[in-house]
This record gives structure tokens, C-alpha cells and sequence, in this order.
């Protein structure tokens, strides 16, 4: 199953990103990560899987700010 | 021992928030934010949880804008120095507490800004009026109370918000006496920053607060330190609630005082309300009968509004003395200046200091009986 890391800037917003993403059925959970962005040290991520709807709108609707995604399996 | 010193911290704290911190302290005794295993998550969670209660319960709108301080002091010196800049101005009430003074005469003295309080006055108008009076060019901020800390009186935070803003600054709004009392919508009120103690009136832990913020405008840190956050970096985050909660939170007050919000949910803020300020006017009538002794606040006035609690002195007696004799009758209250100088010179009982008296949810008839037998029993002597 493929899943969506959604990197975001800190554990309360990755928190919020996995409230936001469980109130639209959506199964989400969160991970640290090692870098949001290049050297920029620890961080936290929303892992979804996969999602069939646009996470990053739903997340953008809630003043989440998306550092970066990725999938992964 | 009978417990009137609500206003000071509320005693007994709810078996939910009793069994909340020793649950956090047992099964979440990780960092938040911090690591990456199971018990961190846990712990993060909690603390987002609590801070999704308390946007809820002040209308917030924005978790991430809860603030979590060790008390309302913290959270009213992240805002005062957050927001000073070289030459600034700040108005303020006259009956705020040394929590919003004391920082301000610190900034004065350092010669970062000057600041004023503000006349307040038996009608909201002329109150707005006082501080309306106090505006400069370079005022920064309207910093108020939303009562007086000794005399219960509340001060029209949403008028004061509105001519704030006519004037292009924040709004800060003291909620110590308040928050859990009197029902406040953060995004309805105008109020740009609010700060509260979560050991009062939201019957949480003591070493807990907020600050919740509701603007735009840019805090500076008080303090840095670790975050959890972009650790390579040697700046400080600019998001909240990151930027303002360097270091290790206080995971079980934390959680506790989520429980004491869930249980004000449950009594409700009107009925809270409504059920300590018929004890403060049964305590309010009775005092007012007694020989010796004066009541400095009048809860039946026509064109005051007043959170619940009270202030009265005993003729002849200092407030400390009075506070000590009920004391060794096993009643609790609080005598002297309740650190609010600036409101004893306003009401003129700098001198003898008053005795405050403060109910809880708790507080039952048996306990306001106690007290006016025993307040009788030592203004007769006096």
C-alpha cells in the first residue's frame, strides 16, 4: 500500500494535519523526520495511505503549511 | 479547613483532574514533540488534545495559537515584552494586578518604554473614556483586566477591543479572574491576546496557563531554547505555538488541565456563574449588615458588572489580622494587597489591605455560614 508523507513544520502541526485528515475518513498517522527541508534538522510528517482525495488543499484549508511530500510504500 | 481563596488558586481541584495528572504522570512521561516512539507520540497528542479543548472553549479557532506558559504571569510578560519596542507606550487599567505592572515599570526602568493606567469609571463609557484619554501616537497596546483581582469589578474588555482597534493596536486582555467565569469568544470580542491561569478558574494544576492569540501581530521571544522543531537551525521558529514553548512542557499539568476545562464544560460557564455569585451576594448582603465592617464591592450596583468575588475590611483591624483570626478558625482567604497595589491606591485601602473572599464550584451554603459567623464573630470583638 502506498503512502503520503505530508512534511510539515513542527508535532502540533502534524497533529493538526492528522485531526484535519481523520475527520475527512481519511487514516493518518504521525512520524518524526529527520530534515522538513534540507538541513533544517528534526520534524514531523503525516503519513496517509493512500489517499484518494488532495490532501494538500484539505491541509491548505486549515493554514497548514506543507513543507514537502512524498510517497512511499 | 473551609476554602475562600478561589481567586488565588482553586481548592479542591476535581477527582477528574486529580486522576488526569496521575494517569499523564504515569503513562506519558516522555517528551512531546520530541522523540519519535510510541510514549512521545502519546504525550503529543495529549498536549494537542488540550490545546483543541481550550481554541474550542475560548473560540479560538486555532489550536496551534494556544500557548502553554506556567501561569497567567508568563503569558502576560510574553505579551507585554513580545510586543515593546524602543520608545513604545502602553495603557493599561488602574486596577491591574503586578503581573501586567510590574513588567511594564521593568521596561520603563530599562528605558524601552513608558506606559500609563488608565481611570476606570462606574459606567463603561466613562471607563472607555479613561483610557481613550490615555492614547499616544506611540501607544502599542491596551492591556486590561477582565476584573479586578480584588474587587471582582469586570471591565468592558470587547468596548476596549473595538477602540483598540479604531486605533490600530492590539488588545490584551487579562482573563486571571475571568477565564471559566465569564463566557468569552476569542474571535468574536475583538481580543488580539488573552492571557489566563489554567489553576483558577479552569480548575486545572498550578504551574499551568495560556496564552492564546488571536492577531497578527509579532511576539518576540522572552525566551529560546530547544522545540522539537528544525533543530539545525540557530533561530528561533517563527510558528506558534513553537516559537513561545522553549523546552520541556509540563505534560501532566497539561493534561490536567484539560480535565478541569472538560469539567467547567460540563457545570457550565453561566451556571458556574450563576451559582458563585449568589453566594457572593448572600456573603455581600450579610457583610453589609455587620457592625465594623465595610465591603468595598457593591455586587447589586445598577450600572457595574462584577466577576465573583469580594473585598472587606473590619474597622480597626489590619486585613492581615483579620485574615490570621479566620485562619485560626479554619477559614481560608486572602488578606493584604493581593499583589494589585496599583488597584488598592485606586480604591484608597493601600493602608489596611482588604480580606478577599472567593467561592468554587465547590462552595456550599454550610461554607458561606461558616464565614459570616466567624467575620461576625471577629468585627464584634474589633
Amino acid at each position: 500500500m502506498q503512502k503520503l508523507l505530508i512534511q510539515v513544520g513542527s508535532v502540533t502541526y502534524a497533529m493538526k494535519a492528522k485531526s484535519v485528515l481523520q475527520r475527512h475518513g481519511l487514516h493518518a498517522s504521525v512520524i518524526k523526520t529527520a530534515n522538513p527541508k534540507k538541513n533544517e534538522g528534526c520534524g514531523y510528517s503525516v503519513s496517509v495511505e493512500n489517499p484518494q482525495v488532495n490532501v494538500a488543499a484539505l491541509l491548505q484549508r486549515e493554514n497548514i503549511d506543507i513543507l514537502g511530500t512524498k510517497w512511499a510504500t | 479547613m473551609i476554602y475562600f481563596d478561589n481567586a488565588a488558586t482553586t481548592y479542591p481541584k476535581p477527582r477528574a483532574v486529580r486522576e488526569t495528572v496521575s494517569r499523564a504522570l504515569t503513562q506519558l512521561g516522555a517528551n512531546p514533540g520530541r522523540g519519535g516512539h510510541e510514549m512521545a507520540y502519546a504525550a503529543a497528542e495529549e498536549i494537542y488534545g488540550v490545546r483543541t479543548a481550550l481554541s474550542q472553549f475560548f473560540d479560538l479557532g486555532a489550536p496551534e495559537n494556544v500557548i502553554f506558559t506556567k501561569n497567567c504571569t508568563e503569558a502576560l510578560n510574553l505579551v507585554i515584552k513580545g510586543l515593546a519596542r524602543p520608545g513604545c507606550h502602553f495603557v493599561c487599567s488602574d486596577l491591574e494586578h503586578n503581573a501586567v505592572t510590574r513588567p511594564l515599570e521593568t521596561l520603563k526602568q530599562r528605558g524601552v518604554c513608558t506606559w500609563e493606567a488608565a481611570c476606570t469609571g462606574e459606567t463603561e463609557e466613562k471607563t472607555v473614556a479613561g483610557f481613550q484619554a490615555c492614547i499616544r501616537k506611540n501607544t502599542a497596546a491596551i492591556i486590561c483586566t477582565g476584573a479586578s483581582n480584588v474587587f471582582g469589578k469586570a471591565l468592558p474588555l470587547e468596548k476596549l477591543a473595538a477602540l483598540a482597534h479604531a486605533h490600530g493596536i492590539p488588545f490584551v486582555a487579562d482573563l486571571a479572574q475571568t477565564a471559566g467565569i465569564l463566557p468569552l469568544s476569542m474571535r468574536k470580542s475583538g481580543i488580539d491576546f488573552a492571557c489566563a491561569p489554567g489553576h483558577k478558574g479552569l480548575y486545572g494544576p498550578m504551574g499551568t496557563g495560556v496564552l492564546l492569540c488571536n492577531s497578527t501581530a509579532r511576539l518576540e521571544t522572552l525566551m529560546e531554547g530547544g522545540t522539537g522543531n528544525l533543530s539545525a537551525q540557530l533561530t528561533q521558529p517563527e510558528n506558534y505555538p513553537e516559537r513561545l514553548e522553549s523546552g520541556t512542557l509540563n505534560v501532566p499539568g497539561i493534561a490536567g488541565l484539560g480535565a478541569g476545562v472538560r469539567t467547567v464544560q460540563q457545570n457550565g460557564v453561566s451556571e458556574i456563574y450563576a451559582h458563585e455569585m449568589h453566594i457572593m451576594r448572600r456573603i455581600a448582603e450579610a457583610l453589609s449588615q455587620m457592625p465594623n465592617v465595610r465591603l468595598y464591592t457593591a455586587l447589586d450596583s445598577p450600572t457595574e458588572r462584577f466577576a465573583p468575588l469580594l473585598s472587606f475590611t473590619i474597622r480597626g483591624m489590619h486585613s492581615e489580622e483579620v485574615g490570621a483570626a479566620l485562619a485560626r478558625r479554619g477559614i481560608a482567604v486572602r488578606a493584604g494587597l493581593h499583589c494589585a497595589a496599583l488597584a488598592h491606591q485606586t480604591y484608597g485601602t493601600t493602608a489596611s489591605g482588604t480580606v478577599r473572599v472567593c467561592p468554587s464550584i465547590f462552595t456550599k451554603e454550610q461554607d458561606v455560614k461558616s464565614l459570616l459567623n466567624s467575620v461576625f464573630q471577629i468585627a464584634k470583638k474589633a
